[in-house]
């Protein structure tokens, strides 16, 4: 039985900059992992180099149990590998209902179809349609995605990822520049989400990350300080020095 | 299709809306009627509108390369010279037949967009608009060289063209010219209009908003450039096949950087990423520069210039651009939202 | 075998072809490092440069008095234009910036023809200057040596106000980072109208001595934007060190390409770039 996602020994140096050090990691099938760790501990770093962004110094990173070094980001996304952004990176001219139609027919291998209309398919609208509702985004579907709230093109953002029907989905900082109660329908969502999706969720936000996580690593100048259950890690005292009694990022 | 019980939101026709595609509509109308008018009530102009015509046909290619994809290039006009020297050889050489010219022309253009978008498609901003820049430079010198087979700075010419499925001769008037490029214009406006429409013109608008992110949706982004330089280059070739066709004459200056400057002007002054922009654009720009090349053309440049600075200044969305503003403003919006 | 005189000769030549591309690039990489502005007008300068030079040997000076002037006058131009059009092009996206100063490239052309009509037109050597140096049976333009002199005397110019000068430090530190530089209070719009005027003077040098290469005609604004275009993009946008390594080698596999390869010589430069870029998209040097 692989693991949906593993890195082993992972490095990456910046010229004489080592920022990710050493660092091992296993995400279980269905699992609700999550990274935290302090500011500069090299967790997007750590994202970026899962998803092809970054080119390792060593190591490896294996996606349902097959290495993935060499594979473009465009590759590794084909094989079920997700990502959000923890600044936005969406398509802002374009409407929510286009933002999503790129993931969906991105996924389904037919972006490159020039013969039929694409506001002429039934079965993408209704796909859509399905999809919108149940991100709550179904009012906003023919508005520019710059048109929107900040905490709804958050929402877009996760939607462009579930969009792609990951098996392992990264999420970069979901939470950050949310107001309380988008938190609170950004945990619905997440809690929500199939079995057959594994979640990697990098957070500051210590509720949204103890009230959802089952498993934690947590990470601290490019190295893996401890893995463990949200209990474990809440009574480690090493954990708690790092954080010097901050409880929320 | 079941529809999910608390559905508040939109329904099948607004996501019609909400993907949103080019649709026919008065303007279409209005440009026919207009091209049939200026048959009957301008035939002194035919030779002027035909121009017009086969610009607009370079303009919309450049539209799918620019507007949709985003791919900046300053020397679209080495489309338009390969496919007006390949239909030029083709009736030197081949045979006379027009149709098939145009298509030979496409498939060189086509070739070449392949080829080169390869290698100058990597790049970005400056570089490629550099590397565009002297691709085009680079066929230019070549043409220049190879004065055996291109006629070098004289041109090609004295070649026939066959009446059009043997039937429609070309006349001293134009007359033939003239509906035979309004014609291929509407194809081509109908193939262009197919691409924009499909998965793939979502796409190409997908790598122009956020190219970076489209990688992440698993999207192949240099393979859909290419496949998109390609389409726009055959279709410059097409125009620059029919200009080769009905005027009988191919030279350098089809390869010239002031061609890719002028069709560059004409989707700056019509609007980028919507079709009508290169119908207004082309329609302005050759009724401008015949006008004032016709008083003095090297002022002209006075004026072109000047055109660039305030358009992308006052108007960065061009007549077109400011047209739709003003017409939704007008019309109001349907659904508030 | 060509020989040693002919190889000497066209070594020269390459260079000095090269030296004069490095001086009208050399504005260009400077600016584009700073504000990373396109500035697609700069050949223009070198243009105005040049027919300023013209106009005023016509009027009786010699060269050499007629260069500083023309350099300073271009310069005058330059602040100007910056001062006012650029202020617009500044704040548009990347390819409004490419269509505004291609407009303004038209106005130029349009301009000079209006003065100094169509046909190509020549700057004198002086006499001094003209003909050629005989070594131990090596044959060598003395006009082409004082280019090299003179462009090579202005690089190290150059180099010596980059590395050692706190404009040239400030001038770094904006290239590196702008938002830093004007964080830790450097004034980089000063900084870019000071570096926009030198590198319009820079242009203005490379016209006026590279008018027997580089002839003088209103399309000249646009006939060699490609070239140093391909010199910047090589070098590495922002690279000065970079503009220099690639004008010459361009300068040099262009002499060298044309007299080897009579027939196709001018594509030879052309295909070392694509092949060349291919390789290394970023160029020789990132901001250094």
């Amino acid at each position: 039985m692989s693991f949906a996602l593993e890195i082993r020994n992972l490095k990456k140096a910046f010229g004489g900059l080592e920022v990710t050090r050493d660092v091992s990691l296993t995400v279980a099938a269905g699992a609700r992992h999550a990274l935290i760790g302090p500011n500069g501990a090299g967790k997007s770093t750590l994202v970026n180099l899962i998803t092809g962004v970054l080119k390792p110094s060593g190591g490896e990173i294996l996606l349902g149990g097959s290495g993935i070094g060499n594979l473009s980001q465009a590759e590794r996304v084909k094989r079920g590998l997700a990502r959000t952004f923890q600044i936005n990176s969406l398509f802002p001219t374009m409407t929510v209902a286009e933002n999503v139609a790129l993931a969906m027919v991105a996924h389904d291998g037919a972006d490159a179809r020039v013969l039929g209309n694409i506001s002429r398919d039934p079965a993408l609208a209704a796909r859509i349609e399905e999809h919108l509702l149940r991100l709550n985004l179904s009012d906003t579907a023919d508005r520019p995605v710059s048109n929107l709230s900040y905490g709804q093109q958050r929402i877009v953002e996760v939607a462009l990822a579930l969009a792609l029907r990951p098996n392992v989905l990264l999420l970069d900082e979901p939470a950050a520049g949310l107001a309380a109660k988008d938190v609170e329908m950004l945990l619905d969502l997440l809690k929500g989400l199939p079995d057959t999706v594994s979640v990697l969720i990098i957070e500051h936000d210590m509720d949204l990350v103890f009230r959802f996580a089952q498993t934690i690593t947590v990470l601290v100048d490019g190295r893996v300080l401890l893995t463990g259950t949200p209990e474990e890690v809440r009574k480690d005292q090493r954990v708690r020095d790092v954080y010097l009694g901050r409880r929320h990022g | 299709m079941r529809k999910p019980e608390n559905t508040i939101g939109t329904s099948f026709p607004e996501m019609r809306s909400a993907l949103r595609t080019h649709r026919f509509g008065w303007f279409e109308i209005v440009m026919l009627v207009v091209f049939v008018a200026v048959y009957y009530l301008l035939p002194g102009y035919l030779p002027l509108a035909t121009q017009v015509a086969i610009m607009i046909i370079f303009a919309i290619s450049l539209d799918l390369a620019l507007g949709y994809g985003g791919i900046e290039t300053l020397g679209h006009a080495v489309f338009y010279g390969i496919g007006g020297y390949a239909a030029g050889l083709y009736a030197l050489h081949v045979w006379q037949e027009p149709i098939s010219g145009l298509l030979v022309a496409a498939i060189a253009a086509g070739i070449f967009g392949i080829v080169s978008g390869v290698v100058v498609l990597r790049a970005k901003g400056l570089t490629l608009v550099m590397l565009t820049l002297a691709c085009a430079t680079m066929v230019h010198e070549f043409a220049n060289s190879m004065r055996a087979v291109t006629g070098g700075d004289d041109g090609l010419s004295g070649y026939r063209i066959d009446p059009i499925f043997g039937l429609f001769r070309f006349d001293l008037f134009g007359r033939t010219a003239y509906i035979y490029s309004v014609c291929i214009l509407v194809v081509v406006f109908l193939i262009a209009r197919v691409v924009a429409n499909s998965n793939f013109g979502l796409t190409a608008r997908g790598i122009r908003s956020n190219a970076q992110r489209m990688q992440l949706l698993g999207v192949p982004v240099l393979n859909r450039l290419v496949l998109l330089y390609a389409i726009s280059g055959a279709l410059a070739g097409i125009a620059g096949a029919l200009s080769a066709q009905v005027t009988k004459l191919v030279g350098l200056n089809t390869l010239a950087f002031t061609l890719s400057g002028n069709v560059l002007i004409v989707l700056i002054l019509g609007g980028i990423g919507r079709l009508y922009g290169a119908v207004i654009g082309s329609i302005v720009f050759v009724v401008l520069s015949d006008r004032a090349a016709a008083i003095d053309p090297f002022n002209w440049l006075f004026i072109l210039g000047g055109l660039i600075v305030l358009t992308v200044w006052l108007a960065p969305d061009g007549i077109a651009g400011r047209f739709s503003a003003l017409t939704q403003q007008l019309l109001g919006r349907e659904r508030k939202s | 075998m060509p020989s040693l005189s002919t190889l000497l000769s066209l070594f020269i030549d390459g260079a000095s072809y090269g030296m004069i591309l490095f001086l009208i690039a050399s504005g260009l990489t400077v600016t584009l490092g700073i504000m990373r502005i396109v500035n697609l007008s700069h050949c223009g300068f070198a243009m105005i440069g040049g027919y300023a030079a013209l106009a005023l040997v016509s009027m009786g000076l010699p060269l050499l008095a007629a260069l500083p002037i023309a350099v300073l006058f271009t310069m005058a131009v330059g602040f100007l234009l910056e001062q006012t059009i650029y202020r617009v092009v500044y704040r548009t996206h990347e390819f409004g910036q490419i269509l505004m100063t291609l407009g303004l490239t038209y106005l130029m052309v349009a301009t000079i023809n209006l003065l100094f009509g169509s046909l190509m037109q020549n700057i004198l050597v002086p006499e001094a200057l003209n003909g050629v140096w005989l070594a131990g049976g090596l044959t060598i333009s003395k006009y082409r040596i004082f280019l090299v002199a003179v462009s090579a005397g202005v690089a190290v110019l150059l180099w010596a106000t980059f590395e050692w000068t706190m404009f040239g430090a400030r001038l770094r530190a904006a290239i590196d980072n702008p938002r830093m530089a004007r964080a830790s209070g450097i004034d980089v719009g000063r900084l870019l109208s000071v570096a926009f005027a030198a590198g319009c003077g820079l242009a203005a040098l490379g016209g006026v001595l590279g008018a027997q290469m580089l002839p003088l005609e209103p399309f000249y604004a646009l006939k060699y934007l490609v070239l140093v275009l391909m010199v910047v993009t090589v070098g590495g946008l922002g690279s000065l060190k970079g503009s220099l390594v690639a004008a010459l080698a361009l300068g040099l596999i262009d002499t060298f390409g044309r007299y080897f390869v009579p027939e196709f010589g001018g594509f030879v430069i052309y295909v070392t770039v694509f092949a060349f870029l291919l390789v290394r998209p970023r160029g020789l040097f990132q901001n250094a």
